[in-house]
């Protein structure tokens, strides 16, 4: 009791007993004394002891012995671990890659509005006039921006310039700061359809990573930054607002705004972008862009400074890698495909690895609730194995081959995020059950989309998959535990 | 707070070396108390926790749970302890052998010697409880935290090893008056 109470863990009312009891009770007083002498005598001692130089011995002795352990080949395995590629993943890199593109793309699908004085036709036709463009970002995020990471705060600020001939091009510096250390790092990324290719590269760390699009991404990608009917029916679906008329540095401008979660691919929650058009040259001016990764992490950012028939040539986009650069992923990766197979196999790869499936389905929780399966208490045997495969299996192999193999293994989870990502993005009405659905439960909806108004298909518990009607859909979803 | 060493534990093994000094600050100290009562030298104590503190930098990839850095630098703590007691056994029969007259080395006492050797006595988790809580500056919370116990046991614990440390010391300082 008399610890609990020069320690301060007593509650207001045992607090008051002991104090109470201490005015009349001498030996309790005496008794106090020594507990008090001996806790000073502990925080002194502490605090001596933490006063202690051993930061920069340490550290000195560690560069040395990096020195001589990085001149010998097989050990350079360990000053680099392999838990990075884990945690700190290209996946998860990807993933923010993803947003970004798709931001790009919502600025070119937000072009246009219904009943005001800038019209859709006249939006339109200007920008599939413009052979190439340039714009600067700005974005904030505050909270936990990567799985087991404590939060943050991170400010990226660059240019973007985007050709319908060569692709995309951006150069960002980012600023992290993190539990009060900060980190700078400039990125550089090139997303080039006509190779297939995607890099990023750091200069700083002098390395790079290097993806091939799959065909269907690809498609995908040059279907939406080129084809015009597929911009009138994403501005058609898009459920958006005129705002009325603003002036943003001189310019008399025009604003639309969305909350429709769709823009990025259902990826973000409480989505707010808003899109100021000039009014004279009907072309965008202005994206302000607000919303949630998840509960703790916000984004915050903006599109401006666009400058629309910019002159590019091809060598603008020929990433440039010095030879004393390293790559993570050797031979370059390729990107999943998001098919209906690959979803189904990223669900059955789910379900073996944690037991269930998947609470939700959007890429950052299933990050997530597979980054949850290291700390598992009662982890699965499949989890089990990976683990093994991960620890054991791989101690032989480089490190390049460590990141390869690691993010083959991924595959399938990327893979069904994507495909989601896709449904919720082209309006598909997905609806996802993996919070109560189990393997056994073969006759009930665990994912569904909508094919045409008067058919579904659907992934069942058993990850069976049917094309059904609305009727026998609506029958379905009624008999699923609320 | 045990995410922040999950953090820095990730940091280090992502290449940024550098960011180990803030592993080290956190803990020098208490693994200094650690080792200062195993060893009962100053020097030897910053020697074997120097010793330590590169040994888990580099065995770091081997480190299971991150958030459990401290715990995991103790047990590399105790098998340093441990080869340096066998080595200095060794120092010490052969100085025996040299030289007969020759005192052998008292041990230079630290801040608070008795206090570490009556530390270095608790059991295990009355040990780790007081290390945490008064050489890194832990809260009840969050210890309670890391240890994954109830903050009723932490406190529980804590007056116990109030009680054996004032015992142990009481017992200290009898040896000593019956020296004399």
């Amino acid at each position: 009791m008399l610890v609990g109470y020069v320690e301060g863990f007593l509650d207001e009312s045992q607090k008051q007993t002991v104090a109470g009891h201490l005015t009349s009770c001498r030996s309790c007083r005496a008794e106090l004394d020594v507990v008090r002498g001996l806790r000073e005598r502990l925080v002194a001692n502490g605090k001596v002891l933490a006063q202690t130089a051993l930061e920069n011995d340490v550290m000195n002795q560690i560069v040395r012995e990096q020195n001589v352990r990085l001149k010998t080949p097989n050990r350079i395995s360990q000053t680099i671990g392999i838990r990075r590629i884990l945690m700190k993943n290209p996946i998860v890199k990807l993933a923010a890659a993803a947003v970004i593109v798709i931001g790009v793309f919502a600025v070119i699908n937000f072009l246009g509005g219904t009943g005001s004085s800038v019209t859709l036709a006249a939006v339109l036709e200007r920008v599939e006039q413009v052979q190439a463009f340039m714009y600067k970002m700005k974005m904030n995020t505050t909270g936990n921006m990567q799985p087991g990471m404590p939060p943050g705060e991170q400010q990226m600020e660059g240019t973007i310039t985007i050709s319908t001939e060569y692709g995309m091009k951006m150069d960002m510096d980012m600023n992290t700061t993190i539990g009060g250390t900060g980190q700078k790092m400039r990125q550089l990324m090139y997303i080039l359809p006509n190779e297939k290719k995607m890099y990023m590269i750091t200069p700083e760390q002098k390395q790079y990573i290097q993806m091939e699009f799959s065909d269907d991404l690809l498609a995908r990608m040059k279907k939406q930054s080129n084809d015009p009917r597929e911009f009138l029916r994403q501005i058609v679906n898009s459920k958006y607002t005129d705002i009325g008329k603003s002036v943003i540095d001189g310019v008399e401008v025009e604003g639309f705004q969305t909350t429709d979660p769709a823009v990025v691919g259902g990826m973000m929650k409480d989505v707010k972008f808003t899109l100021w058009v000039d009014r004279k040259t009907e072309l965008p001016v202005r994206m302000e862009m607000n919303m949630k990764m998840n509960e703790q992490t916000q984004m915050e950012g903006e599109l401006y400074d666009f400058q629309w028939y910019v002159q590019v040539n091809a060598d603008e986009f020929k990433p440039v890698i010095p030879q004393d650069y390293t790559t993570l992923l050797p031979g370059g990766y390729k990107l999943p495909s998001f098919s209906e197979e690959s979803a189904i196999e990223g669900l059955r790869f789910c379900e073996q690895l944690t037991g269930r499936y998947p609470k939700k389905i959007d890429m950052m929780n299933l990050m997530n609730e597979i980054v949850a399966i290291k700390d598992s208490n009662n982890p699965t045997e499949a989890a089990l194995k990976l683990k093994e495969e991960l620890n054991e299996g791989m101690n032989n192999l480089p490190d390049e081959e460590k990141a390869k193999k690691i993010m083959e293994i991924m595959r399938p989870v990327q893979s069904l995020g994507m495909f989601y990502m896709m449904l919720v993005q082209d309006k598909k009405e997905p609806a996802y059950y993996g919070e109560s659905v189990t393997p056994a439960d073969a006759d009930k909806v665990l994912l569904r989309w909508k094919i045409s108004d008067n058919e579904y298909r659907v992934i069942f518990g058993d990850l069976r998959v049917e094309t059904i009607t609305p009727e026998k859909m609506a029958e379905l979803e009624a008999a699923l535990p609320k | 707070m045990y995410e922040m060493d999950q953090y820095y534990v990730e940091r280090c093994l992502d290449g940024h070396p550098d960011d180990f000094r803030y592993l080290v600050r956190r803990y020098q100290g208490a693994l200094l108390a650690h080792l200062a009562g195993k060893l009962g030298n100053k020097d030897k104590a910053e020697e074997a926790a120097q010793e330590s503190l590169v040994r888990a930098y580099f065995g770091m990839d081997k480190l299971k749970k991150p958030e459990s850095f401290f715990f995991w630098l103790l047990g590399i703590a105790d098998r340093v302890a441990k080869e340096h007691h066998r080595k200095e056994q060794i120092r010490r029969q052969r100085e025996t052998i040299r030289s007969f007259s020759q005192e052998a080395t008292s041990p230079e006492l630290s801040q608070d010697y008795a206090l570490e050797s009556a530390i270095a006595e608790l059991p295990e988790a009355y040990r780790k409880i007081v290390l945490l809580r008064y050489y890194a500056s832990h809260s009840c919370n969050q210890i309670a935290e890391s240890m994954a116990m109830p903050l009723g046991t932490v406190t529980k614990t804590l007056s116990r090893a109030y009680a054996m440390l004032r015992q142990s010391l009481q017992q200290q300082q009898r040896a000593k008056t019956y020296e004399v």
